[in-house]
């Protein structure tokens, strides 16, 4: 069977990249798997991609290259309608509403069409219009598919199915729990919100001044999270550690790790956290964040709104303090993460695919 | 064959202790093998208890015989191919799922007096390495403040014998210019076992010479050590604080002061523009 993914970009660094890349090198090893990066940003992908994969991109956007006509968004469009109208394979897997769009406007009936949804679509008109073209939806959890049902009228035309992301091949990292360092991971960006974490973690250090607060990641946040940092005199317990492709063996030498998101869906920074056997704190209600963990078995949920963020501080130094409950869901976030593993979600999309072929 | 370290740790009397979960038990005359990365040279170890029936087995080699260079070094499973001759030996990178190291045990590791240092660690790719780097007795910076007008700054001394408990040692903190003349301000530290502490003004370093701009070097000298300690931050794995560690800058009298590090990580004060 050969199986596209079209991205957006394989070559940056976001959650969503790096899901799709463990899912498509565990597909890789039983199908012939194409990856098409619409843009390539780099010189070479952020994240290593397994050499099975073919990967090909269709617009050259590395800084410094310049194009002649036509230019822009034309030349992005006119790359994609003649890749999709010339697209053979057996299954095409669209990571973007707006690509979503253009497959079920152009991809030949007879490769087998799948959108991939992190989220609800932001411009819900074009998706209701074209998306009934499509042979499936499958959403990253079960909030996103109901939804994508809602979105969609609930008439069931595509089918709205729910796999969540996959970790990368095993043997995952293990964390000891016994460095004081809290770690958090992500694009820096306000949707994230680091510095709501930076703000409860000064109120952390007064109290333990010898844990630390390590921010993996990159991104326009930088300068004014270094200036909160500053301001808050966290000099001493605040590193900005940069970006890294392999997060999962920094967060094994955490013991705690936060995630303050409320606007993003965090979703692959807190599988991988629990793969490495640590456990995650985060706040209620926040998008998506639920989903992934189960309170008092792999992580301590902080209701969100008034007074937040000395909850947050609390609930990180109650966790600090006792390592007995470290460890306890520690275990428990190993056992959460099983579910994750890559055999088993690439054997759900195997499913998912004989059944929707059967249907056809 | 599939190799996974699941503990690995260098212990205080430099030797490299592994557990390693294994499909089949270890052949006969398996060996460890040692590898730089750049050079490429390699030092071999054959490990002892061949043939035992477990899926566990725990290797413990002695680092300091071995004489190895510093720089990182890979590790691989060796063993012979097979009953004919002339088969090529079989190599296996060694998995790993521990960090390797642990912030405590590397605090206790500088105690001692040593002049190399060894750690293992986990690399980006998941493999087993050893990083070795030469080790001299150095002040090792845990914070840094500006207070009313003072640098203060306090940290462990690492690589220097002294044992940690609460024997007090005069000592005094010296600020040098790294380029221009040789003057230097003094300042009185404290040292209780291996924890120092030390406030310097920051009036009398930028009285000192109106030539003021520029780089000054800390660094400590303590009485029983015949060489003043350079100020740095390497006892752990974050690598390049300069660009990591977001340290606050003040000014005097006009004059702007902001600590740094250099790019092998030691401490410096950057007074001036």
């Amino acid at each position: 069977m050969k199986i596209c993914f079209l991205v957006p970009s394989a070559y940056g660094m976001r959650g969503d990249t790096r899901a799709v890349l463990n899912l498509a090198t565990e597909l890789a090893g039983r199908h012939e798997v194409e990856i098409i990066s619409v843009r390539r940003v780099r010189e070479a992908p952020f994240f290593p991609v397994d050499p099975r994969i073919a990967l090909r991109w269709l617009i050259d956007a590395r800084p410094g290259v310049r194009h002649l006509l036509p230019r822009g968004q034309m030349r992005t469009e006119v790359a994609l309608w003649r890749t999709l109208r010339g697209l053979r394979g057996d299954v095409l897997v669209t990571t973007r509403p707006g690509l979503s769009v253009q497959a079920a406007r152009h991809v030949p009936r007879e490769t087998l069409r799948i959108a991939r949804e992190w989220s609800r679509p932001a411009v819900p008109a074009p998706v209701r219009r074209f998306y009934p073209k499509l042979d499936a939806v499958v959403a990253s959890t079960e909030a996103t598919g109901e939804e994508m049902i809602r979105l969609l009228d609930g008439a069931g035309d595509p089918p709205v199915l729910v796999v969540p992301d996959a970790l990368p091949p095993a043997p995952w990292p293990r964390s000891r729990m016994d460095n004081r360092i809290v770690s958090a991971g992500g694009r820096w960006l306000p949707g994230k919100s680091f510095d709501r974490l930076i703000r409860a973690f000064a109120i952390v250090a007064d109290k333990r001044p010898d844990w630390r607060l390590r921010l993996y990641g990159g991104g326009p946040e930088e300068k004014r999270l270094r200036a909160l940092v500053g301001e808050l005199n966290l000099h001493n317990n605040v590193y900005f550690m940069g970006t890294t492709p392999d997060l999962q063996g920094e967060f094994a030498k955490a013991s705690i790790v936060a995630v303050t998101s409320h606007a993003e869906t965090p979703g692959m920074t807190v599988i991988e956290a629990l793969a490495c056997g640590v456990p995650v704190v985060g706040f209620e209600g926040a998008r998506g964040f639920g989903e992934f963990v189960t309170p008092g078995r792999d992580s301590v949920l902080v209701p969100s709104g008034e007074g937040e963020i000395g909850a947050y501080a609390s609930a990180l130094l109650a966790l600090i303090d006792d390592e007995r409950r470290r460890m306890v869901l520690a275990a428990g976030a190993r056992e959460s993460a099983a579910e994750h593993a890559a055999p088993a979600i690439a054997a759900r999309w195997e499913s998912l695919v004989e059944g929707l072929r059967a249907r056809v | 064959m599939r190799v996974v370290v699941t503990d690995a740790e260098v212990t205080l009397a430099d030797v490299l202790s592994l557990r390693v979960s294994i499909e089949h038990p270890l052949p006969e005359g398996t060996r460890l093998v040692l590898r730089q990365r750049g050079t490429g040279s390699e030092a071999k170890v054959v490990l002892g208890t061949p043939g035992a029936e477990a899926r566990d087995a725990s290797v413990a080699v002695s680092l300091t015989p071995l004489g190895l260079a510093p720089g990182r070094w890979d590790t691989y499973l060796e063993h012979d191919g097979g009953p004919g001759d002339g088969e090529p030996a079989r190599r296996t990178r060694m998995h790993c799922v521990d960090p390797g190291f642990s912030l405590d045990r590397l605090d206790a590791y500088a105690l001692s007096r040593r002049t190399m240092a060894y750690r293992a660690y986990r690399t980006l790719n998941g493999y087993l390495a050893l990083k070795i780097s030469p080790a001299e007795p150095v002040a090792d910076v845990r914070a840094v403040w500006f207070r009313e007008g003072r640098f203060e700054v306090t940290g462990l001394l690492a690589y220097t014998g002294f044992d940690d408990d609460d024997a007090h040692r005069t000592a005094r903190l010296a600020l040098r210019s790294t380029s221009g003349p040789d003057t230097a301000v003094t300042a009185a530290a404290t040292v209780q076992g291996v924890r120092f502490h030390a406030a310097l003004s920051l009036c009398d370093v930028i009285a000192a010479t109106p030539e003021y701009e520029g780089l000054w070097a800390p660094s400590l000298e303590v009485d029983g050590l015949e060489t003043p300690l350079p100020l740095g931050a390497r006892i752990d794995d974050v690598d390049g604080k300069r660009r990591r560690v977001q340290y606050p800058d003040t000014s005097v009298d006009g004059v702007p002061v902001r600590p740094c590090y250099t790019v092998d990580d030691e401490l410096r004060l950057e007074v001036g523009g």
